[in-house]
């Protein structure tokens, strides 16, 4: 397991700290991914939680053991960069026996343990090629072997599939997967992709210096705890008004919500977060109790995303219904399915 | 593939060595000559040139070459690599004096600089030898520095990470990672702060006070003395010769 407790990080020569008082748990054999707006500090909690770069406090622990000590190559952690840094100087192989050989293993025993991270990577046949001779999916495979021959009690990556395409992506976490499945590591991941986020167990979220979030993917979508961590994952539509007694009040009229804080029967000042698969759009202008004007039309793999202008400068992001034809201008209907999450501002 | 067609390769490559060669073909035939009249196509063949520049103590003095070139070379590689390491990887932020700074060996004159060190190293009462190595080194630390930053700057910084999240010490990421990626630029420093050492004149000749003679002290003064253009050629072919050679086995050994 991986644990950090009360981090906190600033750049030389930045006034506010990059990482603030950021704890968070990783269990033994799980994964959790970090997500967070670009220069939100997840790449910089990889480097602070691997030694290389050395926060001004909190601590990090490895296995219960504590290191924040203990210089980068004795913390039992391994990471994996968005670039492969293969080394090429060296052959395949001997790339990935190269933990082996910094580690004064005999050198036909790290190459053996490096063939056999070869194939579980299904590379076997790659060893004596250099670096340069392989693809981009081949160099991220190698890298993925080389980091697994450490043998790391957690595993770092920050974003090293997010330079593949779409097609060798879903082939690394394929592969991820099988690993995971047979070695069980310990794995944190940073990806500012959600579909991959999804591969976690669990979710953190890191906003402002902090943990704003962390629970399972699930969670997040069902129920963010705040604007920006609905932000962070996206796919929200942020409906201002008031709450009062699990009703929320806007110019979309009234609607029935779940909040945090149920009990309360107080009116107050709330954000209805609504996703998009929540609002269907139709052309029926008949149909859905809220009338609006589409703004614009995108797509969402095979689903149509209308977002619709519905007054008072209000725009909602929805599916648009199946069998329906809509266009930029036209007049059109919403309606919102199930009870969307709100939460104070 | 190459982009020029086999016509422009053959024509620069044919442009280059005459470029390089034919400098060198008169001294080349005059050292393997006895007497050349003038009006004469060839020389006379023969080679007391070399017979004589045998016993104007070229050995020795190629000697001292080549050991003042391997010492300048083993002090300014280091620094120009740690310099480079600096510069390249921006280490420290960025540095916008730093090629002022070390191109100010090259740019000032090095008879002027060589003459006011001169006192000032003769006042401190520090040997000639040595003074004429620590003035090499500066004059070639700047060249091993630029060459060493190229390479820094090319190879991303994060491969030393990379190599210490795979378990490596600081010393082994550098000793099996960083360095075998910059070894070109470390021969080619290398090879060039050899150069500074083994071609000086200025500074061996006023620093050294005469005493310290080098193989272009040897060219120098046969050429200016002596009117005998054998042994200048000799002398001359013999400086050349081992640059030529070391030349050819860097592109040897890159092959």
């Amino acid at each position: 397991m991986m644990r950090v407790e009360g981090l906190r990080f600033t750049h030389p020569g930045a006034e506010k700290a990059t990482l603030d008082d950021v704890s968070l748990a990783v269990p033994e054999g799980s994964m959790t991914a970090i997500v967070g707006a670009s220069g939100s500090g997840k790449s910089t909690l990889l480097r602070v939680i691997s030694g290389l770069n050395r926060p001004e406090a909190g601590h990090v622990y490895v296995d219960e053991g504590r290191v924040d000590d203990l210089p980068p190559e004795r913390r039992g952690l391994t990471m994996m960069f968005q670039k492969p840094h293969l080394f090429d100087h060296l052959s395949v192989l001997d790339n990935v026996a190269f933990a082996g050989d910094v580690a004064g293993v005999n050198r036909s025993d790290a190459r053996a343990e490096a063939q056999r991270c070869l194939e579980m990577v299904r590379l076997p046949d790659m060893g004596r090629r250099r670096p340069r001779q392989l693809s981009g999916g081949q160099e991220q495979r190698v890298a993925l072997a080389r980091a697994l021959a450490a043998k790391p009690h957690v595993l770092l990556l920050d974003e090293p599939f997010s330079a593949l395409d779409t097609e060798l992506r879903h082939d690394m976490h394929a592969l991820l997967g099988q690993v995971r499945a047979e070695l069980k590591p310990t794995i944190v991941m940073v990806t500012h992709d959600m579909a991959e986020a999804g591969l976690a167990d669990d979710v953190a979220v890191l906003h402002d210096s902090k943990i704003a979030q962390h629970a399972p993917l699930a969670a997040l979508f069902a129920e963010p705890a705040s604007v920006q961590v609905a932000r962070v994952i996206g796919g929200f539509s942020e409906v201002v008004g008031t709450c009062t007694d699990a009703h929320h009040t806007s110019a979309l009229g009234a609607w029935p919500i779940r909040c945090a804080d149920d009990g309360n029967s107080a009116s107050r000042q709330s954000v209805m977060l609504v996703r998009r698969e929540q609002v269907q759009v139709s052309a029926d202008t008949a149909q859905g109790p809220i009338a609006g004007q589409v703004r614009s039309l995108t797509w969402a793999g095979s689903r149509q995303i209308a977002r619709v202008a519905v007054g008072d400068g209000l725009e909602v992001a929805g599916e648009v219904s199946l069998g329906n034809t809509v266009s930029v201008g036209q007049q059109v209907t919403a309606s919102i399915v199930g009870q969307p999450w709100c939460v104070d501002v | 593939m190459s982009r020029f067609s086999p016509l422009w390769r053959w024509g620069g490559g044919a442009l280059l060595l005459i470029w390089f060669v034919l400098p060198l073909l008169p001294i080349m035939l005059w050292s393997l000559a006895d007497r050349w009249p003038t009006g004469d196509l060839l020389p006379t063949w023969g080679l007391v040139g070399w017979r004589e520049a045998y016993g104007d103590h070229m050995v020795p003095a190629l000697l001292r070459s080549t050991v003042l070139g391997l010492i300048v070379a083993a002090i300014a590689v280091p620094i120009g690599a740690l310099a480079g390491r600096a510069l390249g990887w921006q280490i420290g932020g960025r540095h916008p004096w730093s090629a002022a700074l070390l191109l100010a060996p090259i740019a000032l004159p090095p008879f002027a600089l060589a003459m006011g060190l001169d006192v000032l190293l003769l006042r401190l009462h520090i040997p000639q030898p040595v003074a004429v190595v620590v003035l090499l080194t500066v004059f070639a630390v700047p060249y091993t520095t630029y060459i060493v930053r190229s390479a820094y700057a090319g190879l991303d910084s994060q491969i030393e990470d990379q190599a210490r999240m795979l378990g490596a010490s600081a010393t082994q990421a550098t000793r099996k990672v960083t360095l075998p990626a910059i070894a070109p630029a470390l021969w080619a420093a290398a090879a060039m702060a050899f150069l500074v050492g083994w071609s000086d004149y200025v500074i061996t000749l006023i620093i050294g006070g005469g005493r310290l003679v080098t193989a272009p002290i040897l060219v120098a003064a046969s050429a200016s003395g002596t009117g005998n253009e054998p042994l200048t050629s000799a002398l001359a072919v013999a400086v050349a010769l081992p640059l030529v050679a070391a030349l050819l086995i860097g592109r040897l050994v890159r092959r």
